[in-house]
């Protein structure tokens, strides 16, 4: 059962490369802006902390550690689960059907069935982020830590995704939920305060994906470890049970295509 | 024969709302939202056997599609039991679609930007499909179809035929034991239909698989299925043969008479002379009123006769006849 819906995975990432192959000077454009995109951030905060030295009791190497998770869990969910952001868009077209009609797990096989190569970007640079901050003994823990976030990430893909059963056309919506979490969670988790670290530790659960890794890894503490992984059960089995909750209301659609 | 679907006063009910026109309306739906709830399904039952190629006709919004995502296991109806394939469809989804395949005409079901051979391998995956039947059943559905060299283009640049073609192929690879095909030959040209039919009896034949075939089509109905079910308003107003609702609906047959030499023209009680020239009389006969042996005596006695040809109306006549009739009851 496991194995044979990772041997499908695998196969449809062979067939998301082939596609990549298809336009590749669009691929290496876009794998480029990724790049891009994540140096024009590590410039900002290098001026910043050239001014200001720490905040809140983060200094560079705190940050850059945080950038390396965030981009290689955004980078890892873009490769291997490359559909997370069209949940929305998949479920108000009546795309859906595509996927009810095979005989696989509806939720998996929609992440899967798409693969965003240039993610590939985020992964490289997370991991050369990764090469410079890192001792070799957190490596273990940082691969851990990472795989939740990612799980995270994942979640709230499907948590907002998912309102698309519920409220129709939720495609702007769900896309900014996520992009909102994300970029809560690329500032240090020392910035926030009282009530509003609270919020990020459970409703928008920005804190788990990048500051609590971060502390974690500067100086572990078992409880606040067990903690991220009990939230990662948690919120996992929430976004999955709001999805099928979600799927009992589809009623697919008569959306003309002119693709066939 | 034992019935692979039974479907039982199944019911669904959408829920959509509804306001006036213009912007003042749209800005007051937004705090009083007046919400209207249309009965697609008002309660359908049927019974389907293994083997047969079944026709469900319906004018748009008749509850085809509904009937057909509910086969699917695409969609929860708000009551009504559906058993198919010993399984309930939106409950045991993944063991039921394993033995289905569905062809939706107008929704994407192959990978764009990727030759088609590389879905019917994913497909393969999908399915748990072995290597050497896949090879087997591909080989097979690939010469009947003249897929050879098209399956190897990405189906971008395939015409709407070639991909339909190809998503039934993808929907068959598994052998399942029952296959929907809602408008699967919508857009398609005379040729292409009629390559698409003999494959479809070809396979009904040689694998016993069970068809259900939704369409606009008649001459398709005609061509594929001795059963078919007529659905109007979310409800079922006919389910027999094809054969027995002729039958039972016709009380007009159109008799084409060739002269030899001129003839004068045509007068007989119920009938209605459809067109006359010098040489051709179309006549519509209202059998229920005067026996076809009675107008052929007539023909014979006044004209010289050269060829005489009795048809059945199409099948169009008929099913029009059945929608316009103001209970639509048959």
């Amino acid at each position: 059962m496991v194995v044979n819906h990772l041997r499908v995975h695998w196969e449809y990432l062979k067939v998301a490369l082939s596609t990549a192959m298809e336009y590749k000077i669009n691929f290496i454009i876009q794998v480029l802006a990724m790049v891009f995109n994540d140096v024009v951030w590590i410039i900002f905060w290098l001026i910043f902390f050239n001014r200001f030295q720490n905040v809140g009791g983060w200094v560079l190497g705190d940050m850059l550690m945080l950038y390396a998770i965030i981009t290689l869990s955004y980078g890892l969910s873009s490769v291997f689960f490359g559909n997370r952001n069209r949940i929305a868009e998949i479920v108000n077209q009546g795309k859906l059907d595509f996927y009810l009609a095979l005989p696989k797990n509806v939720l998996f096989h929609v992440l899967i069935s798409r693969s965003s190569f240039y993610g590939l970007g985020d992964v490289v640079f997370g991991i050369i982020l990764a090469f410079i901050v890192l001792s070799l003994a957190s490596l273990s823990l940082f691969l851990i830590l990472v795989l939740a976030s990612t799980s995270i990430l994942l979640s709230v893909a499907i948590l907002s995704g998912s309102l698309a059963f519920f409220f129709g056309n939720a495609e702007a919506t769900s896309r900014n939920i996520f992009m909102g979490t994300l970029s809560l969670a690329s500032y240090p988790l020392s910035v926030y305060q009282g009530v509003t670290k609270f919020i990020l530790l459970t409703i928008i659960p920005a804190g788990f994906i990048s500051g609590v890794p971060v502390e974690l890894l500067k100086s572990f503490n078992a409880q606040w470890f067990w903690l991220t992984i009990g939230f990662v059960v948690l919120i996992f089995s929430i976004a999955t049970f709001v999805f099928y909750r979600g799927l009992k209301k589809y009623e697919s659609g008569n959306l003309m295509y002119v693709r066939t | 024969m034992t019935s692979i679907i039974t479907v039982k006063n199944l019911k669904k009910v959408y829920k959509t709302h509804t306001r006036k026109e213009g912007l003042s309306n749209a800005i007051k739906s937004l705090f009083n939202r007046k919400y209207e709830y249309k009965q697609a399904l008002k309660g359908i039952s049927f019974e389907i056997e293994e083997g047969e190629i079944v026709g469900f006709i319906g004018p748009n919004g008749a509850g085809k599609s509904t009937t057909i995502k509910a086969l699917s296991g695409f969609l929860y109806p708000t009551s009504g039991e559906v058993v198919s394939l010993g399984f309930t469809p939106w409950k045991d989804r993944v063991d039921y679609v394993a033995n289905l395949g569905v062809v939706l005409g107008q929704k994407a079901q192959l990978w764009w930007d990727l030759p088609a051979i590389d879905t019917f391998y994913l497909s393969k995956d999908v399915y748990g499909i072995k290597e050497s039947t896949f090879k087997s059943r591909l080989n097979f559905m690939v010469k009947l179809l003249d897929l050879e060299k098209v399956m190897h283009t990405p189906v971008r640049d395939m015409s709407l035929g070639e991909r339909m073609k190809c998503k039934l192929v993808a929907a068959l690879l598994h052998n399942p034991k029952l296959v929907l095909l809602d408008e699967p030959s919508i857009g398609l040209d005379v040729i292409a239909k009629d390559k698409f039919r003999d494959f479809i009896k070809l396979v009904n034949k040689k694998y016993k698989t069970t068809f259900i075939i939704t369409t606009h089509d008649m001459q398709e109905i005609e061509r594929l299925c001795k059963k078919i079910i007529i659905i109007n308003n979310g409800q079922i107003v006919y389910d027999g043969l094809l054969k027995d609702i002729k039958k039972k609906y016709l009380s007009n047959k159109f008799i084409d008479v060739k002269l030899e030499t001129k003839g004068e023209k045509f007068k007989l009680r119920y009938c209605k002379v459809v067109e006359q020239n010098e040489y051709e009389i179309k006549i519509e006969v209202n059998t229920t009123k005067i026996k076809v042996k009675e107008v052929i005596n007539s023909l014979l006695s006044n004209y010289d006769v050269a060829d005489i040809l009795i048809s059945d109306p199409p099948i169009e006549t008929i099913i029009q006849q059945i929608f316009r009739s103001k209970d639509g009851k048959v």
